[in-house]
């Protein structure tokens, strides 16, 4: 019982420190305020999972109680870094085109092409062995005025978001 | 050592042996002057690099997607261009990516 | 005669640059390109001993006078690092290249 308890608190301490947001590179574009359109903002995240096979190894090596499944587990680990050279930024991921489709999505959320003060950013939410990988860019789409009020009392105004995730294990 | 044992240590092999990505950045270029989608096409360069243990002396690659990304587009303008660089991570190498897209507006 | 290989060997790859690319963007780009304009700015940083990054700022300025007067667009951006010596010397180049339009 006090070893389960202890297994629990550790599980909780681990989830609670790993699990953070870390910006990895920020982008900010022109911003133009003209009177004659209003600002709607928008935000398009795109993201997919990545998996941190050193953590997970270190995490297997402390789960497990053999020395022969702990050199196994060495031996694994250490084949497949050597399978994973390269910079990286944030945790590899298994897919390369996630980020593909954002120049038609933007287009998508504002058709005219009158978009201002983008912002890209690329960030990672860390979790013990899996991260999102997300690419965030948020800006605003200029609207002529008239048209402005009209879809504001529509829909109340509220900022838009869309977010993709190629990945099911994304929404921990 | 028993298959029960050394399965999950061949399937997380195969895992990680696979290919694994990592996009660096994704930069999005202005608007301005503004153009809309429909009078418009959506023009893409991508180049590569690849790469053994670190050993390169130049990024040429890219220079050469910025070139072909206007040979696409020669009597036009090209707006809201995505910039992405990606590395394929892989053994002892791995591939630098850069893909440019925007619209094309002549 | 093993050993002077080995030594000239490692002598050559410490000369020899390992380029790296760190980032790289690119503004819109115009209908008219033909004045190419290009700007460089380098630093040469020793065991990483890195107390500024105004070598940065220059680059902007190297622009505006290549294109004075007019407006440069198109401009690709390409921050790269070569690793010279495993690492113990670094030279940082940033690469900004555009068109340059008069009026």
């Amino acid at each position: 019982m006090n070893s389960c308890l202890k297994f629990f608190n550790l599980l909780i301490v681990l989830v609670a420190v790993n699990s953070c947001a870390v910006l990895h590179k920020t982008q900010v574009g022109d911003l133009n305020d003209d009177p004659k359109f209003a600002l709607r903002p928008f935000e398009l995240k795109v993201s997919e999972t990545g998996v941190d096979f050193e953590e997970a190894g270190k995490v297997a090596k402390a789960l497990s109680r053999s020395k022969t499944a702990q050199k196994d587990i060495d031996g694994v680990m250490g084949i497949i870094q050597l399978f994973q050279q390269g910079p990286r930024t944030g945790v590899p991921v298994f897919s390369e085109s996630y980020a593909q489709n954002i120049v038609n999505d933007l287009y998508k959320e504002c058709p005219s092409g009158r978009v201002t003060g983008l912002v890209s950013i690329r960030e990672m939410r860390k979790y013990p062995v899996i991260s999102g990988e997300i690419v965030k860019i948020k800006g605003y789409c200029m609207l002529p005025r008239d048209s402005a009020q009209k879809s504001n009392s529509e829909s109340n105004g509220s900022p838009k978001t869309k977010s993709k995730s190629n990945s099911k294990k994304e929404t921990i | 050592m028993s298959v029960k044992k050394i399965f999950p240590l061949i399937v997380t092999l195969f895992l990680g042996a696979s290919c694994m990505h990592s996009i660096h950045q994704v930069h999005v270029s202005d608007f301005d002057p503004y153009g809309s989608f429909e009078s418009g096409k959506i023009v893409k360069a991508k180049t590569e690099q690849f790469v053994i243990m670190g050993f390169v002396t130049e990024s040429n690659y890219v220079d050469k997607a910025y070139r072909d990304l206007q040979a696409k587009c020669k009597d036009g303008r090209i707006q809201g261009i995505t910039t992405q660089y990606i590395t394929s991570l892989g053994f002892f190498s791995w591939t630098n990516k850069i893909l440019m897209q925007g619209l094309c507006l002549s | 005669m093993l050993h002077r290989i080995i030594s000239q060997g490692m002598v050559v790859l410490g000369l020899v640059s390992c380029v790296h690319v760190q980032s790289v963007s690119l503004t819109q780009i115009p209908e008219k390109r033909t004045n190419k304009v290009t700007a460089t700015t380098e630093k040469w940083i020793f065991f990483a001993a890195n107390f500024d990054n105004d070598f940065v700022d220059k680059i902007s300025e190297d622009l505006r006078e290549k294109c004075s007067g007019g407006k440069v667009q198109g401009i690709l951006t390409k921050d790269e690092y070569a690793n010279y010596f495993i690492g113990l010397v670094v030279k940082r180049r940033i690469t900004a290249s555009g068109y340059c339009s008069k009026a």
